[in-house]
């Protein structure tokens, strides 16, 4: 073969092209958001975050509800109490610790049990399709015309004696909407696929179809949408902590942390500016990682891959 | 419609008997059907064990749709589908699936038919799992043996399948249908997508396959010379009916369908001094929403003896030499009578017209 002119070469049919496929790994994700400045700050300031959050009780020097006593009311930050005190004499430092524990753990549960939700719901609709799939998806359009906040609001004040775990259920459950779209729109692509029918044609059920060729597909755009959840869900338990609401006091969380000091906010800025920065911190190192991720899903749409 | 009897006396293993599959056309919120594509209409054909039926036709003409009917991925409008003497369009949920292994399908499109987040042992072993075929250690022995027999390493069933070509791809394929070891493979267009020479090799491996495991195959396909190398029989649609259907030999030989007579002029050949006569058909095959009446095929007919009957009377599939089918009531002998056809606005009694053999006398 060595000898044969180069022009031969030329009547050989070029292998196949392989298409490129976004596969999306877990190392992909991974890598995407790791192989990036801004991504690896985000994980660095959350793995502190969450660190912090679960030695809370190693590091604070007090307990939560602590009462320091009336000398101590209303303390700028100092040496002994770097976040300084609040109105009731409490050290502002160890309620943010425990405050991040109840925030962040609210945050990613009710966020994943968006996720979970709504990609069970839209990926079951978009499969099945016909009659299961209008029912489903005009059920969410129905719950999707009332706002969020008002629908949280609703449950939360009808809801007395709120644990956690109950606010955790509430703003999971009004979270997942969105999410079931986007899950549906991604099971509707697939459905059509020939593997679908190749399972399909083999005998595969349904049920194990679902579960292990669409859901898989629309895993993607679905994780993306949970970590911005995420972010809102932050947000939004702050807020209703803040109205009172949310997490029922003396229990810390940083929504109520900022409303102990909103009385006297000129005076106490130090109740407003830990919490607010940790919420905004926080926010933005989420969304910073669910942007890295849609790199992984749009390879083509966003630059910096 | 005449039903094709039993080519060789032997029973078939699939039977399906007038076949529809109907698309409605919605329009708007809670629209009724405004209209109906014919994609399949009234098919008959009958798969014996171990030979392979060729189903050729332009883009458009059913044939896809023919296949995934007959495995029921596509459910059909009506007629009967049997299979191995079980009516197979009359399972239901575990029934239909247990049945399923001895149907399998090979598509087309090497890169859509396998799922890119699963191993390629994965996806091979899923048949073997869903039927209870083999578990565990076992399951993976027979994925080994299974990827031998299409000619790949067994190395490679850890491997995903964005790492093969679209040949090593179409083996895997082929693979996951062999699994459930059926007795029918449907065929749909497998070498379409691939270069030449990968063509070849596959084609080849389908043939050996037919020979160690007698399967049998339903090759859909619009590449006259694949299905001339593959298919003892052949039928030919368009526009959602089988228009001919006879033995490979007879059918390359002598076409009697004008539209199978038309067929051969489509494709190229690669010596450009070769004169040869050519039936170039004008305009493009009619919607399958709006299909002519009478012989679906009259707007574009070159058979001289063509006239006002042949758009009124549809014309049956019938028998014209030993086990030569087919759809055209000018082409004698026919079964529609000579007072029928004037009834009906005939002006040209039937008469035999073979352009293609008249080309070989000359040439």
């Amino acid at each position: 073969m060595a000898d044969t002119p180069a022009v031969a070469n030329l009547a050989i049919a070029p292998p196949a092209t392989v298409v490129a496929e976004t596969v999306g790994t877990t190392r992909d994700y991974w890598r995407a958001i790791w192989g990036n400045t801004g991504g690896k700050v985000a994980i660095a300031f959350l793995s502190l975050l969450i660190l912090l959050a679960l030695l809370a009780s190693v590091i604070a020097a007090h307990s939560p509800s602590e009462l320091l006593g009336p000398e101590l009311t209303s303390r700028p930050p100092s040496w002994a109490y770097p976040f300084g005190t609040d109105v009731l004499s409490r050290d502002v430092l160890t309620r943010m610790l425990y405050g991040t524990r109840i925030s962040l753990r609210i945050a990613l549960l009710a966020a994943t049990l968006s996720g979970v939700v709504g990609l069970l719901w839209g990926a079951t609709a978009g499969y099945l399709g016909g009659a299961i799939d209008a029912l489903l998806m005009r059920s969410v359009d129905m719950f999707l015309a009332i706002p969020r906040v008002l629908l949280v609001l609703t449950v939360v004040s009808l809801w007395p004696d709120l644990s956690p775990d109950g606010l955790v259920l509430v703003l999971g459950l009004t979270g997942w909407f969105g999410v079931s779209r986007l899950a549906r729109a991604q099971a509707l692509g697939i459905r059509h696929r020939e593997f679908v029918s190749a399972a399909h044609a083999l005998g595969v059920s349904r049920y194990r179809v679902l579960v292990r060729h669409v859901v898989p597909h629309a895993l993607g755009p679905v994780l993306v949408a949970t970590t911005i959840g995420v972010g809102h869900v932050l947000v939004l338990e702050a807020g209703l902590s803040f109205l009172g609401l949310g997490v029922r006091p003396p229990t810390p969380t940083w929504g109520s942390i900022i409303a102990d000091g909103s009385e006297s906010y000129q005076v106490t800025w130090w109740l407003t500016v830990f919490p607010g920065m940790a919420l905004i911190g926080t926010s933005l190192a989420v969304n910073a990682i669910a942007h890295r991720l849609r790199v992984v899903i749009h390879p083509r749409q966003l630059p910096g891959r | 419609m005449t039903v094709p009897p039993s080519a060789r006396g032997a029973t078939p293993l699939l039977s399906v008997r007038n076949l529809a599959t109907h698309f409605p056309v919605r329009t708007g919120l809670f629209g009724r059907p405004k209209a109906v594509v014919r994609a399949v209409d009234g098919v008959s054909l009958d798969v014996y064990p171990g030979e392979t039926l060729g189903i050729v036709g332009e883009s458009g003409c059913g044939k896809t749709t023919l296949g995934r009917s007959i495995l029921r991925l596509i459910e059909p409008t009506a007629g009967t589908i049997e299979f191995d003497g079980v009516d197979f369009r009359a399972l239901r949920g575990a029934a239909l699936r247990g049945m399923r292994r001895h149907l399998q399908i090979i598509f087309q499109d090497p890169f859509s038919s396998l799922n890119p987040r699963l191993t390629v042992g994965t996806t091979i072993k899923e048949g073997l799992l869903v039927h209870r075929i083999a578990e565990g250690a076992a399951a993976d022995a027979r994925v080994a043996k299974l990827l031998d027999e299409v000619g790949m390493q067994p190395a490679y069933a850890s491997r995903y399948p964005h790492e093969f070509s679209g040949g090593q791809r179409q083996r895997i394929g082929i693979a996951r249908a062999l699994a459930v070891e059926p007795k029918l493979i449907v065929c749909d267009e497998p070498v379409s997508a691939l270069d030449v020479s990968v063509q070849a090799q596959v084609i080849n491996l389908l043939k050996d396959l037919q020979k160690s495991r007698g399967l049998a195959y339903l090759f859909i396909a619009h590449d006259l010379s694949v299905v001339e190398h593959m298919a003892d029989r052949v039928a030919v649609m368009y526009l959602g009916r089988v228009m001919e259907l006879a033995s490979a030999g007879d059918l390359y030989r002598e076409p009697l369908m004008p539209y199978t007579q038309a067929l051969p002029s489509a494709v190229p050949t690669p010596d450009p001094e070769r004169k040869r006569m050519r039936i170039v058909l004008s305009g493009d095959p009619p919607s399958p929403a709006n299909p002519p009446s009478g012989c679906v095929f009259h707007p574009r007919c070159h058979h001289p003896a063509r006239d006002a009957s042949c758009s009124v009377i549809a014309p049956p599939l019938e028998e014209k030499a030993a086990q030569h089918w087919c759809a055209c009531f000018k082409q004698p002998p026919t079964v529609v009578p000579w007072d029928a056809q004037k009834g009906a606005g005939g002006t040209h009694p039937p008469e035999r017209h073979l352009p293609v053999q008249a080309l070989h006398q000359r040439g």
